[in-house]
């Protein structure tokens, strides 16, 4: 590998900085989900754009009817009215992580789509309590 | 020769190859122009819908048919003109390089011209569209050098028209990634300097496999 | 077929996992549910595992040169499909009731998918071969290749955020799981680690077989086109 040593090590300090700066200087934005914080007044998010919106479940905020569920998400500083068509899910419950995916028109969120955020935690009945919220957002 | 010659050598033996045979301006891209039509057949005609996919599904078919471009007919040496290389005292390195250089010049052909295609057809929204100076040719060079990696791992296999595809195209998911996600922040007015960042770093990993394993696979040429 | 001190270890691990994993108290949100995890947990253990005795095996023969080095790694890559396999089939059923989909685009999920289709061309490419010679140099070099890729898949994928929750156990300050829970987890890591040791081993002597056959088989018509048939008569040419 001796006559490719100059290209070799070149491409190895190449590398090397690449990464470096990678690691230490980016701090992009890179958004799976927005929280409410980051939607409630954003006058740039329009109608027509569809993302995906996570958030803690407001305990007591929870009314469904026959294709709709309304209850409320928050991140600790803002909530949001989100309406989901169709049943939620099995796990779906007061406090839970919820990331739905939707529309936003300014006061309420379409959603069409729910997926449970799973908490870290795991427990068995006498080991202690289970609360959520201590922990959301976790990130 | 020294190796800069040799590189130069075969290239043009393989540039000029193409250019006789036009696999890649006559049949490859085509090939991909009608699968960028099949898609709004397929999915119908939701103009806003094709106007936020086309750039996502332009990578796509980048990456599935670039794959194509790889292995095309001239970047793979007939058993007896690879003996007379290797008797000739051609470099493997020399070897490697000239074939991931060819490619790359015709895979940044074929990305421009499905370019157009995909302008034409589906109108995608793109501001800061000179970025893609800079994300095409990182994506040629870093999906050349998988393909002619792999090319020469299956070279002299019956099975190898097949095979290529299945070992290049996960290996290449982050070429996807970061080219399909730099295209969405510049759509979105998004930093994609990361995206640019994973890039180079790809292609850097591959520059240093190719040049370290291209003597290991012509030792063991079938 | 003779039982050996290694498959015997692997069945006598696996069925106490498998009564560690029954007997253990449920979790207290998921219920049974839960007792997935002391599958999929360990599978997707294999996974990486695999992965890296493929890539130590592939650079180990590259330097030596030795057909065993290239056993263990087409080995390695063969049962690490099948786990690789059965996280993600686990990890579905799991994800069904838990996240209310089978399939999400979370970064993990995405990365275990892209790894068992890296296995599958390896694989696919191994059988491509006749001469063990070849196929041990060939695919030593994609196993070095593509597994150097897999950080950087990993890294690409992450950056999408993903909705797997983080690593429950490597985390030295405070595990996130009950003792009970935590030891049959540990059980059934254990015991999947054996079993793999032992398939490995069997599989990799019955590719040395299969390489000795073929090597028998070559030499045998070779040394057989070397006898003719006796001629009667004094023959005609």
């Amino acid at each position: 590998m001796k006559r490719y040593r100059a290209f070799l090590i070149p491409a190895a300090g190449l590398l090397a900085i690449l990464v470096g700066f990678l690691m230490f200087n980016i701090r992009d934005n890179l958004v799976y989900y927005k929280v409410p914080d980051e939607v409630v007044g954003d006058a740039s998010i329009l109608v027509s754009d569809r993302f995906r919106l996570g958030g803690q479940v407001v305990p007591g905020s929870i009314s469904s009817d026959e294709s709709t569920v309304t209850f409320s998400v928050t991140d600790g500083k803002q909530t949001m009215v989100i309406v989901h068509q169709g049943a939620p899910q099995q796990l779906f419950q007061e406090g839970v992580g919820v990331v739905v995916e939707g529309t936003w028109d300014g006061d309420v969120f379409s959603s069409d789509s729910m997926i449970i955020k799973h908490d870290e935690q795991y427990r068995t009945d006498d080991g202690g309590v289970y609360t959520p919220e201590q922990r959301y957002p976790d990130e | 020769m020294n190796l800069r010659n040799q590189i130069a050598t075969l290239m043009r033996y393989e540039l000029r190859d193409e250019l006789r045979g036009g696999e890649v301006g006559f049949v490859v891209l085509p090939f991909g122009v009608v699968a960028l039509l099949t898609i709004p057949m397929a999915i119908g005609i939701d103009t806003p819908l094709l106007q936020r996919i086309g750039p996502g599904i332009y990578w796509s078919i980048i990456l599935l048919f670039g794959v194509l471009v790889t292995q095309r007919h001239s970047s793979l040496a007939p058993p007896a003109t690879r003996d007379m290389l290797r008797l000739a005292g051609a470099d493997p390195v020399a070897r490697f390089a000239a074939t991931t250089l060819a490619t790359f010049l015709l895979l940044l052909a074929f990305e421009v011209g499905a370019g157009f295609a995909t302008m034409a057809l589906y109108d995608p929204a793109l501001d800061s569209w000179w970025w893609l100076a800079a994300l095409l040719p990182l994506t040629a060079a870093g999906l050349s050098m998988i393909g002619t990696i792999a090319g020469n791992i299956a070279s002299g296999l019956e099975a190898r028209t097949s095979l290529v595809p299945l070992i290049v195209v996960p290996i290449a998911v982050p070429l996807l990634l970061g080219a399909a996600q730099a295209t969405e922040g510049l759509r979105v007015g998004a930093g994609i300097l990361r995206w640019l960042l994973l890039l180079a770093i790809v292609d850097t990993v591959l520059a240093v496999a190719g040049v370290l394993t291209a003597r290991s696979l012509e030792e063991s040429a079938a | 077929m003779k039982a050996r001190p290694l498959d015997i270890a692997a069945v006598g691990t696996l069925a106490t996992a498998f009564v560690a994993g029954l007997v253990v108290p449920p979790d207290a949100v998921q219920g049974d549910l839960q007792r997935i995890m002391y599958v999929h947990v360990p599978s997707a253990w294999l996974a990486y595992l695999s992965f890296t005795v493929t890539l130590v095996a592939s650079v180990a023969y590259l330097r030596w040169r030795s057909l065993r080095w290239d056993r263990i790694a087409g080995a390695a890559a063969e049962v690490g499909v099948v786990f690789t396999g059965l996280a993600l089939a686990t990890g579905m059923i799991w994800g069904k009731p838990v996240w209310g989909v089978w399939w999400t685009w979370d970064a993990r999920l995405v990365l275990t998918a892209v790894m068992f289709f890296v296995y599958l061309g390896y694989l696919a490419l191994r059988r491509s071969f006749d001469d063990p010679e070849l196929r041990a140099h060939r695919s030593a070099v994609l196993g070095v290749v593509a597994v150097l890729q897999i950080p950087i898949v990993h890294f690409s994928v992450t950056w999408w955020r993903g909705l797997h929750q983080p690593p429950t156990v490597l985390r030295p300050d405070n595990p996130q799981i009950d003792a009970p829970l935590l030891f049959a987890l540990l059980m059934s890591v254990a015991a999947f680690t054996v079993v793999f040791a032992a398939l490995v081993k069997r599989r990799s002597e019955i590719t040395a077989k299969e390489d000795e056959a073929l090597r028998f088989q070559e030499a045998g018509a070779t040394a057989g086109s070397d006898i003719t048939a006796p001629t009667i008569g004094g023959g005609s040419s």
